[in-house]
């Protein structure tokens, strides 16, 4: 069996480890390459599709998990929650995420994240979807920016995405209002925006609320645009009486905002970028303007300003030229005197110059407008309220004033109400009326009472004597006269005989008369004749 | 050793029909005309092969989620080593300990052992050749319990699918678990452990 041995060996020889000595690989050793291959690929894949990671920080982690938590853009996955720590100060809620590669552009400095929960608000229902599937992390790209990895996450859904099509105007309010993030923002009543926030200005002077105006109503907003307050019941009371006025219940409770292109005269220019418009407290307020040019002047009542409040107008023939600003009491120790200076603002862009151009030195123009007799005077605004407002107007027949100082204002002279010189000149008479002797009076107005009593009954016992006696006879003497009158009437006629005759008498009379003419002037003639006859004819 | 061996007396046996016939590695069977070889050919070669490729599998299979879970919209996905924490912290400590011997262990047992096994041929060790083919016989029973766990995908997948209500899919993971179960099972058959005794034979015969 050596032989038979020896051959196997050499077999063994060929089969057994030299296989490492081996010049060409088995083909086999390609499936762990593939292998290799493929777990390179994928890790590549996983490599290049790990994208950025990144921190928000939000005030509760309520609904938030690690690894489970999503990111989603436009309800898109784009990321997922790695990890949830506290920050070191314990203040926040340090949420640690992924972004899938592909977004990681999103990831900009104006990006915004917040968490998406079921939320029942009186604007509406949302993320109802949530109750089912956990709360997730809803992310806004913004416009892009410089990267950022650290940011602050929203405690509420914001109102304006970069989503949607549409501009953020400023507004600037004295005071919010009713008004919340998300309440609407109408043009005609149609919901054309919201709310989308409001701040306190940096003085604490004014609020200042942005809003935003969906495409394509954000073109309606121009320079000019007023924006007024809707919410709430707005009820003023001031020299034009009482005005209550609300919109509908939703804006009651929610408020919004609302804006109209008023008709005017100014052209329509675009609107500038970081334009702040006013914010009106009502409708009726935005066709007043908001006049930045403020002239201050004093006025000096020597009268009771009682109805006279801050803001109340100061009208130049009815129409609003300024407002008052303050009022006090003053007390002048060395001449005993009290003053009730008050202080107004004349706002000269109200007028318009006839020409153009400015009003130019107002105090110069106030001296000339003073030395013509323009005096400030206490009128009531409202009979009802008892409102007064600043009036001014010009006096000719005024005393001669001018323009003084009022320590660091000039001081427009006033002069006495209207109304107070009326009630004066009703004290004096009141006064006089006072002094008549109306106890004497009445006292003798008693005597005489009775006496004028039985005079007039007298005079009612004459009455009826004359009533009964004197009126039939009257009546029976009426009717005979009545009938007299007749014949007299009927005597007169023309064609009645009586007429006729008479004229036929008188007819004989002028024949008769004639004939005693012609017998005179015979007579005149021939005087014989009244001895010798009548001349015979010859 | 004295006994002589089949191969000592030239004689091979066929894979296919296990005849015992005389001739030279590459001479086809004379009763089922399969090729003969005297040991499985490119054993060493080919074993390796499959385990270095069950090794790189290894690492997907258990870094990749395994199994994704969309219940009521939340969606869920789990390694391997995550489903078996869950299920310990859930308490199902027997379930937890099932699918971590069937997935962890016994991959990381075969491809050990079958790795040591090779090395030990390739160093000609001499170390407890019976211990050795125990050990190899223990990979080959053991090896098609490892895919426990996609089977246990595959019938969720299947069961599970409820629409919005659950869904489940199977994770990349699970297509590399299944090829590292599959790797190592080849792997484990590729391997001839006559190998083991081949050594002790040749020795055998040096030494004297």
């Amino acid at each position: 069996m050596t032989e038979p041995v020896q051959e196997p060996e050499s077999t063994t020889e060929a089969a057994e480890p030299p296989v490492w000595t081996h010049r060409r690989l088995p083909t086999v050793w390609l499936i762990p390459l593939v292998a290799t291959l493929i777990g390179i690929w994928l890790a590549f894949n996983a490599y290049v599709d790990k994208g950025p990671t990144f921190t928000i920080a939000f005030r509760s982690g309520e609904g938030l998990e690690a690894g489970r938590t999503k990111i989603k853009c436009k309800d898109v996955e784009v990321g997922k929650v790695k990890a949830i720590r506290l920050s070191p100060d314990r203040e926040k809620v340090l949420v640690t995420a992924e972004l899938t590669r592909d977004a990681a552009s999103l990831l900009t400095g104006n990006a915004r994240f917040w968490i998406v929960r079921a939320r029942v608000s009186t604007s509406g229902v949302s993320g109802l979807g949530t109750l089912l599937s956990g709360a997730y992390i809803s992310m806004d790209p913004g416009d892009p920016g410089k990267p950022a990895r650290s940011f602050e996450g929203l405690e509420m859904p914001p109102i304006v995405t970069s989503q949607q099509d549409g501009r953020l105007f400023t507004l600037r309010a004295e005071k919010l209002g009713s008004m919340t993030a998300g309440s609407p923002v109408y043009f005609r009543q149609i919901p054309v925006g919201e709310v989308a926030g409001f701040d306190l200005e940096k003085d604490g002077q004014a609020v200042s609320i942005k809003v935003f105006v969906r495409a394509p109503y954000d073109q309606l907003v121009h320079k000019n645009t007023r924006f007024w307050n809707v919410g709430g019941v707005d009820v003023t009371v001031d020299t034009n009486g009482i005005r209550m006025s609300s919109d509908s219940l939703i804006d009651l409770l929610m408020g919004g905002v609302a804006f109209e292109n008023p008709i005017s005269l100014e052209p329509v220019q675009p609107t500038p970028e970081h334009h702040v418009f006013s914010l009106y407290a009502s409708h009726d307020r935005i066709y007043e303007q908001v006049y930045q040019d403020k002239r201050y002047y004093v006025l000096d009542f020597n009268e009771s300003v009682r109805g006279l409040t801050r803001g109340a107008p100061v009208e130049f023939r009815g129409l609003k030229v300024g407002q008052v600003e303050d009022l006090k009491l003053e007390f002048n120790a060395q001449k005993l005197e009290m003053h009730v200076p008050v202080l107004i603002t004349i706002e000269p862009e109200r007028l318009s110059v006839l020409g153009g151009g400015g009003v130019g030195s107002m105090d110069a123009v106030m001296e000339k407008l003073v030395a013509r007799g323009l005096r400030a005077q206490l009128k009531v605004g409202s009979l009802l309220t008892g409102n007064l407002f600043v009036d001014l107007d010009f006096y000719p027949q005024a005393a001669p004033r001018s323009l003084d100082r009022y320590g660091k204002y000039r001081e427009i002279p006033a002069i006495p109400t209207t109304m107070g010189a009326l009630i004066s000149n009703l004290t004096k008479f009141l006064d006089r009326l006072q002094k008549l002797p109306l106890e004497d009076i009445t006292g003798e107005l008693k005597t005489s009472i009775p006496a004028l009593r039985e005079s007039l009954q007298q005079a009612t016992a004459l009455m009826s004597r004359l009533d009964k006696e004197t009126a039939p006879q009257a009546q029976a003497t009426l009717a005979q006269a009545q009938a007299t009158l007749a014949t007299l009437e009927k005597a007169l006629r023309s064609d009645s005989p009586v007429q006729s005759d008479l004229r036929r008498a008188l007819d004989e009379f002028a024949k008769a008369s004639r004939a005693l003419r012609d017998l005179a002037d015979t007579l005149d003639r021939n005087p014989e004749s009244l001895l010798w006859g009548k001349e015979k004819e010859k | 050793m004295s006994t002589l061996t089949a191969r000592q007396a030239s004689l091979l046996s066929c894979h296919a029909c296990g005849r015992l016939s005389q001739g030279r590695d590459g001479d086809s069977c004379p009763r089922c005309g399969a090729a003969l070889h005297g040991r499985k050919p490119e054993s060493i070669h080919r074993t390796w092969a499959l385990i270095v490729t069950a090794s790189i599998l290894y690492v997907p299979s258990n870094i990749l989620p395994v199994m994704r879970v969309v219940s009521f919209g939340q969606d869920k996905s789990d390694t391997i080593m995550g489903g078996i924490i869950h299920f310990m912290r859930t308490g199902s400590w027997p379930l937890a300990l099932l699918i971590f011997f069937a997935s962890i262990v016994v991959p990381v047992l075969k491809i050990t052992i079958l790795s040591f096994l090779l090395i030990s041929v390739q160093r000609r060790w001499r170390w407890k050749p019976e211990t050795r083919t125990r050990l190899y016989r223990l990979t080959v029973t053991i090896g098609r319990w490892s895919m426990v766990d996609i089977f246990v995908v595959t019938l969720m997948v299947a069961v599970v699918s409820m629409g919005a209500l659950a869904t489940i899919e199977p994770g990349p993971a699970a297509m590399a678990f299944a090829l590292v179960v599959i790797a190592t099972m080849l792997a484990s058959h590729s391997f001839d452990p006559r190998l083991i005794w081949d050594q002790l034979e040749s020795s055998d015969q040096e030494t004297p």
